[in-house]
């Protein structure tokens, strides 16, 4: 006994003298004590049962931290808010020494519930007043806003009502900035609105209303009296503004602010673009296609250092797979549809990082930066922790009472237990948030690595487990690089010391800017850095609450001297050359130049869009796959269209045959002028009820002119249905096409197809087919087979496969494919690709096809949509592109950690059940699934499971007994990036990833070309699916890529892709002499030249 | 030998001398006891939110399981089920002269219950203490085990034949996907959930010949224009929908019977739960079944005949539901009339027309009128353990009937869906009479 207890004890000493060796390695940040500091703030919270999280829904947001020099000693000082405590002032005594001199100011405020704060000097009189709102009087009058103004001798006094800014809303925070550019700060006041949640209907759209008791308001300053002029200005402020955030800062570059809104539950954010003339444009739907749904706080800051303000925006999605299977429910397809179409827009339960494509639209791409899950989130600060000029993320995220845990909410539903809450109509609020689970989480830091990767920063030091909420950084120690205050709910706040300028090598450049007029503080100024094109913009108010050190402070790889360009609020500019780094410079708005900055040069474009295209437009058919078939996550019902060109009348023009969908006729557009000409008598009508998926023009019958084939595709059918017969339409030489009464591709295979590709495989002289299927219905994962199609030189086809490919059987749910002489001996081998498949090479050998077995490419397997050969290199040999599923996904998948289909008839019921899963850093697999999404496709699991808690460590092997994998098809995917595969002569091929931007969505269309005339073949890209749960959010960042072949296999993005901008869901692109013609699903064609 | 065998007689004289705890025999004779293990059927099915429809067919399944044994208690008083419910094959005969079919029945009805629900735990600790509870009043180590053995037989019997129903099929069929025109269900504030069960139609009716058997009158035909049928049905709800006075509130409160209703505050949410409308009806059965002084073998007929009449009303009911596919009173009045209003009850997730309620209501009500007759007055207890007051009627059609009108005054449903509703319910319950034969 004893014996055992000295072993512990050893066990322990040994395990701690572990725990303090780790904690040795030098962390960016060092979170100080409180007796060090002197800091020993605490957002306090008490609950009871007038007063709570279930009266009161803003109970756990928390509070604020202001970072600002009040008294002019060059020292920060710092500010918090407190919600039911008093808000303390710490002043600054330097060496991370701080006294609490919130009473000697008279500055803790005297109302309830204080939120967000800004420290700005509103009377200009160079000393920092401060601003606080104030949100938590339910009933009284007590929420007045307060204002304190600075006296300039450590001392404030209230004012607000003198500048009117006493709102008597519920404000969670307040920017100021000057808007109408006349000199003085104006301020954006942001309201929470105060109405009940569950009081809304959605249809019916408040945003338009002006609430009278709140509601976010635009004060213009009229000679230090605010005015509210929120009305004239634009400005929305509606009982659905759930405001959490408003974020300030100039987005398209034209020197005037604009606001970006973050707006928590169901109402959308804003994005109000400043017109230049006092008032504002609500633009948010125009430029971003989707948001975060419960949107928390926000910053705006250049993250890729093209000079442009990114933004980002916190949400609520869970980073842990244990508390996503626990605390999550997404919204399902039905009710995402009513909001978007009630006006909400498109949000989804993730952060959101919005880059700036620099021509008015942004390109979400949190999932491709792996920032879009940091659990219950409230502060966002992009800035650069560790001065190697890049910006990185911090993110402090907590909730008090785990209020959406599923266990919970089932078990405070039960009768007996809600029956000992409620009693006499009273419910006794206090037991039932007593009993809400409470979990500490850890603030999350991510590492900008450029190119548009971050990665959690586990060297920050930052990721302490706690409950934060508002954060601000500033450099309390002037050593530049910037410290970090925190705002913690029921513990001490935090205060991290940057250590970057002791302990690295690493360069800064400090700016104090003294703006003239009456923005003191120059609020709105942007700095560059010339020689890296780093860039900031002065606005303190930023993250959740909080307010920032005012003084720009720049990180540098370099001790170079650097070049800076300063462009003032007034637009004057300050440009100066070989400023030595490592120092504070001080820098006055009167002493810049009255220049006009001036335009830079605009690179010339490469495509220009034609306005008149064609009167053809796509209609996509109303079939929601995910009402079928449950546990899938992306739609295959909106492959199409696609697009094939033949001169099919003869006349010397080209004619383009695009697809119809489902219920839709299939199109001939008749030259020049691509125009829709009528289908109804034709066959091609007769057969609208299939959905096209693929179409070949070719000389079936050897009379001189071309024949179609069509592929009967899409999911919408039963397996079986005569709308999966494909179709041979003979063409009569002038445009007309009779259907062929073949049963193709084979009598047998009546499944969905999606491509058909022609070769004289026999070497008889006539064109022999390859057809391709895709899935079959309700079936998914099930594999899928190829055909060869054997022509008898008058368009008879007969099924070869079983004699001449017989490995073509059950490859896989293919969806694309290419002939193509691959060992240059004559004749053409295939290639073909799928989902959940490699890229797959069947070697023609005398017309006999067999798959090469010793092919590297095969392993890589992707969600492949689409492949295209050039000769990318100007080798002489064709090179390869091939369009997978994309990187801005929450679907990883690497060769470590594949993502696994499990699919099998698990509960015994006649259909099959597809389980995704991926591969966890422990070696098991998951589903992605939640819990409750699972049962619904398989009730018995929630005998398996009763609760949430019992699922949250299954695994894929926990969830199906060996016996119920029996007989399971298992596929998995190992790559989802697109790829150009350089073709290297004998089979060999060298993997390229395409660049970052054309991995934003699925590509589902290629086309390569020397567009820009400057003799190697660039590559243009399509894609985005918008057919996409919204638990994993539809996928539409890309607006078309362009890239530019630079040679040896580089290719350049470009922003503004020369011309070649298109939204929507890119299904095709061909190339008629030197158009370029778009397919777009459930949309018109677009039409570019080059 | 002869010593041993001298104390053996010895022992076993002693053992009969003294006196044989019989109570138990009291206990499997008593009808609170099949009471009681209906109630615990009931509060799992609140406990694991079962929809309307499914929550039928957990009562209907047990029922016939209990009822099944039963009749091989008293085969001179009461017709097998076997050949009048559809596919239903006669059950293993008892073989086993210790079997008391009392615990049998309630064994089987318990098992059957328990493959049906989620919560397992909550039956087994009823079966657990029950027979607990019997075990202490005496009941034998062989009668028991017997018992247990012939009700696991049977209830294996029932839910072999539950398995032809289609329910575990329909479980993956297609959800339903909405329509954009008007006159289409739409699902409603505040969680607008999808639409529950758009395929119960295609689950095996037990004495209906088919879903379809008894289509109603197709509903009015949609027209908003002022003075239509249709456009007078709507306004009528509009105005009668959130409780015109302290009586009719009360109604359609009494007769909620919404199995889940959310309650949101911010981020915060939980809902409350109550008994289905099928549930309902079933608490009338046990207030019936006690007033009647019924014996043991009577109240599980009256439970049997009720829950087979309201599992193939909801089959009726469903079936026109997702055929007519009718708006809600609610979409409309918020797109059209009033964007404020809100309906005094929670709109359930499904089409309008029939009114669930109306049919299943009045098929209960002459199910039970066929068993106790009419003018059977009583005091409807039922909804007290949800905190509403009881109310009294002089009949099951009179409870019928304001059940199906509490529609009209929660606001969730036309006239139209009551007035056919209750005609489509009048129907199936007639036919049931008609073609179920429990008491011989």
């Amino acid at each position: 006994m004893k014996y055992q207890k000295i072993i512990i004890t050893l066990t322990v000493i040994l395990l701690a003298g572990c725990q303090t060796e780790k904690k040795q390695i030098n962390t960016v940040f060092k979170l100080l004590d409180a007796t060090e500091t002197g800091i020993d703030f605490s957002n306090n919270l008490q609950f009871d049962n007038d007063f709570n999280v279930y009266k009161y829904r803003n109970f756990y947001n928390g509070g604020g931290v202001a970072i600002g020099d009040i008294n002019n000693d060059g020292l920060q000082d710092i500010y918090f808010t407190a919600n039911q405590g008093k808000n303390r002032l710490y002043l600054n005594l330097g060496d991370f020494k701080f006294e609490d001199i919130s009473e000697k100011a008279s500055v803790s405020g005297t109302k309830p519930w204080s939120t967000g704060v800004a420290m700005v000097d509103i009377n200009a009189d160079g000393y920092l007043d401060i601003y606080v709102c104030n949100s938590g009087d339910l009933k009284g009058e007590n929420k007045q806003n307060e204002l304190f103004i600075n006296n300039g001798n450590n001392t404030f006094s209230e004012m607000a009502a003198e500048y009117n800014l006493a709102d008597k809303g519920f404000s969670t925070h307040a920017s100021f900035f000057d808007y109408d550019k006349d000199g003085d700060l104006d301020a954006y006041i942001l309201n929470n609105s105060y109405q009940a949640i569950g009081s809304f209907n959605l249809k019916r759209n408040e945003r338009p209303k002006r609430d009278e008791l709140g509601g976010d308001k635009l004060m213009e300053n009229v000679d230090g009296k605010f005015v509210d002029v929120s009305e004239k200005a634009g400005i929305y402020g509606s009982v659905i503004g759930f405001g959490l955030g408003v974020t300030v800062g100039d987005v398209n570059n034209d020197g005037w602010e604009d606001i970006y809104v973050s707006n928590d539950f169901f109402e959308r954010d804003y994005l109000y673009i400043n017109n230049q003339d006092g008032t504002f444009s609500e633009e948010l739907e125009d430029q971003i296609p989707a948001i975060s749904a419960a949107s928390m706080g926000a910053d705006m800051a250049d993250i890729n250092n093209d000079g442009y303000n990114d933004i980002f925006v916190t949400e609520m999605l869970p980073s842990e797979y244990q508390r996503l299977k626990t605390v999550t429910t997404f919204e399902d397809w039905n009710k995402y549809q009513l909001n978007v179409n009630s006006g909400y827009h498109h949000q989804f339960t993730r952060n959101t990082l919005q880059l700036n494509n620099q021509n008015r639209s942004f390109s979400e791409i949190g999932r491709l930066s792996g920032v879009e899950a940091s659990d219950w989130s409230w502060g966002a600060l992009i800035f650069d922790m560790d001065n190697d000029g890049l910006k990185d993320l911090f993110i402090a995220n907590g909730i008090y009472r785990d209020l959406t845990n599923q266990d919970y909410l089932q078990y405070i539903s039960n009768e007996e237990v809600l029956k000992s809450l409620v009693s006499d109509q009273r419910v006794d609020y206090a037991r039932l948030i007593d009993i809400i689970p409470s979990n500490k989480l850890k603030n999350h830091a991510y590492k900008n690595l450029g190119d548009l990767d971050f990665i959690n920063y586990d060297e920050s030091g930052l990721q302490t487990e706690s409950f934060s909420n508002g954060a601000a950084y500033g450099d309390l120690d002037n050593d530049g690089d910037l410290d970090l205050v925190v705002n913690n709910l029921n513990m001490r706040s935090f205060v991290y010391q940057n250590t970057t300028v002791d302990n690295t090598d690493s360069n800064y450049l400090k700016l104090v800017l003294k703006g003239g007029n009456k923005n003191t503080f120059a609020i709105g100024t942007k700095v560059k850095i010339e020689n890296h094109q780093y860039s900031l913009e002065n606005q303190p108010v930023r993250g959740f609450q909080s307010s920032m050190d005012p003084r720009p402070n720049f990180g540098l790889p370099t001790s170079d001297p650097v070049s800076i360009e300063v462009i003032w609020p007034s637009g004057k500019l300050t440009s100066l050359e070989s400023v030595e780094v490592n120092q504070t410079l001080v820098l006055s708005e009167k002493d810049a130049e009255e220049i006009s900055v001036s335009e830079k040069e605009k690179e010339a474009d490469v495509f220009k869009k034609l306005d008149s295209g064609s009167n053809y437009k796509h209609t996509e058919n109303n079939f929601v796959d995910f009402h079928r078939d449950r546990l899938l996550d992306h739609m295959c019902s909106t492959e199409g269209p696609k697009i094939s060109m033949a001169d099919v009348n003869g006349d010397g023009e080209l004619d383009l045959f695009v697809g119809g969908a489902k219920g839709s006729s299939s199109q001939l557009l008749m030259g020049e002028n691509m125009e829709a000409v009528s289908m109804n008598d034709s066959d091609f009508n007769k057969n609208s009820n299939s959905e096209d998926s693929s179409s070949l023009f070719f000389d079936a019958d050897n009379d001189g002119d071309l024949d179609l084939y069509v592929c009967s595709g899409g999911v919408e059918f039963s397996k079986f249905s005569t709308s999966f017969k494909d179709r041979l339409y003979f063409n009569d030489g002038k445009g007309n096409f009779k259907l062929s009464n073949q049963n193709l591709p084979t009598p047998s295979s009546l499944n969905s197809t999606s491509t058909v590709l022609s070769s004289d495989f026999d070497k008889d002289g006539d064109l022999d087919l390859f057809v391709g299927e895709r899935i079959i219905p309700l079936q998914y994962g099930s594999p899928c087979s190829g055909f060869l199609l054997q022509n008898d030189g008058k368009g008879n086809f007969k099924d070869i496969t079983e004699a001449y490919a017989p490995k073509l059987k059950g490859i896989g749910m293919i969806t694309d494919g290419l002939f193509m002489d691959l060992d240059t001996d004559g004749d053409k081998d295939l290639i073909i690709v799928g989902e959940f498949m490699g890229v797959e090479i069947f070697v023609n050998d005398n017309g006999s096809f067999s798959r090469k077995s010793d092919n590297s490419l095969s392993d890589l397997k992707g969600w492949w949509n689409t492949i295209e050969s050039n000769d990318l290199d100007n080798d002489g040999d064709l090179d390869l592109v091939v369009g997978n599923h994309g990187l801005n996904s929450r679907f990883k998948a690497s060769q470590e950690n594949p993502i696994t289909l499990y699919s099998n008839d698990f509960d015994k019921n006649g259909f099959i059940d597809p389980i995704l899963a991926f591969r966890a850093k422990n070696g098991k697999d998951y589903p992605f699934a939640l819990r409750h999404n699972l049962i619904d496709q398989i009730k018995s699991l929630k005998k398996l499971f009763p609760d949430y808690e019992s699922f949250k460590d299954a695994g894929i092997k926990d969830i199906f007994s060996a016996e119920q994998m029996e007989g399971a098809n298992i596929l998995s995917v190992n790559n989802l990036s697109s790829v150009i595969l350089i073709n290297n002569g004998n089979f060999n091929f060298e993997v390229k990833q395409l660049p970052k931007e054309a991995q934003f969505a699925p590509v589902y269309a290629i086309a390569a070309k020397d567009f820009d005339n400057d003799g190697d073949p660039d590559i243009i890209l399509g894609g985005n699916l918008y057919g996409a749960k919204p638990e994993v959010g539809r996928y539409d960042a890309s607006y078309g890529v362009y890239l530019e072949n630079l040679g040896d296999m580089n290719f350049k993005f470009h922003n503004n892709g020369k011309g070649f901008v298109v939204k929507g869901q890119i299904r095709d692109l061909k190339i008629n002499d030197n158009k370029i013609i778009v397919a777009r699903n459930n949309d018109s064609l677009a039409i570019f030249k080059y | 030998m002869k010593r041993i065998g001298f104390v053996l007689i010895f022992a076993l004289i002693t053992l009969y001398s003294c006196e044989e705890n019989t109570a138990y025999k009291e206990q499997l004779n008593d009808p609170e006891l099949f009471h009681s293990a209906m109630k615990n059927l009931t509060d799992v099915i609140v406990y694991d939110i079962f929809s309307p429809p499914v929550a039928s067919r957990v009562y209907m399944y047990p029922s016939v399981a209990a009822y099944s044994i039963m009749q091989k208690a008293h085969p001179e008083k009461y017709n097998s089920l076997a050949g009048q419910l559809k596919e239903l094959k006669a059950i293993p005969e008892p073989d086993n002269e210790n079997i008391d079919l009392h615990l049998a029945s309630i064994h089987a009805f318990t098992t059957v219950g328990k493959q049906l629900i989620f919560s397992e735990q909550k039956v087994r600790d009823f079966q657990d203490s029950t027979y607990q509870n019997l075990k202490d009043k005496g009941l034998p180590k062989k009668v028991y085990q017997a018992s247990i053995d012939y009700g696991e037989q049977v209830a294996k019997h029932i839910l072999d034949w539950a398995k032809g129903d289609l329910y575990d099929q329909t479980r993956t069929y297609s959800k339903y996907t909405i329509r954009q025109e008007d006159k289409f269900w739409k699902p409603t504030p505040p969680d607008y959930m999808d639409g529950i069960e758009p395929h119960w139609n295609k689950i095996r009716t037990v004495v209906l010949d088919s879903a379809n058997q008894y289509v109603p009158v197709p509903p009015v035909e949609f027209n908003l224009t002022a003075g239509s049928e249709f456009q007078k049905q709507l306004m009528e709800v509009f105005e009668k929908g959130q409780g015109v006075d302290q009586e009719s509130r009360e109604i359609a409160s009494f007769w909620d019977c919404n199995p889940y209703v959310s309650h949101h505050r911010g981020h915060a949410m939980f809902a409350t739960k109550k008994i289905t409308p099928g549930g309902h009806w079933i608490g009338i059965v046990s207030i019936a079944a006690r007033e009647s002084n019924n014996t043991f073998d009577e109240t599980i007929n009256a439970y049997t005949y009720t829950s087979i009449a309201l599992f193939d009303a909801f089959i009726s009911c469903w079936d026109e539901k997702w055929r007519s596919l009718v708006v809600r009173p609610e979409t409309l009045i918020n797109q059209h009339i009033d964007e404020q209003w809100a309906p005094l009850l929670q709109t359930p997730p499904f089409p309008e027309y029939t009114s669930g309620h109306s049919v299943i209501s009045r098929a209960a009500a002459v199910a039970l009128t066929s068993i106790y007759g009419d003018n059977f007055s009583f005091l409807d207890t039922t909804e007290m353990e949800y905190g509403l007051p009881a109310r009294s009627f002089t009949s099951f059609i009179h409870a019928s009937e304001e059940a199906a009108i509490s529609r009209l005054y929660g606001g969730i449903h036309y006239r139209m869906a009551i007035d056919e509703g209750v005609t489509q319910g009048q129907k199936v319950g007639e036919f049931i009479v008609q073609n179920l034969r429990t008491i011989k």
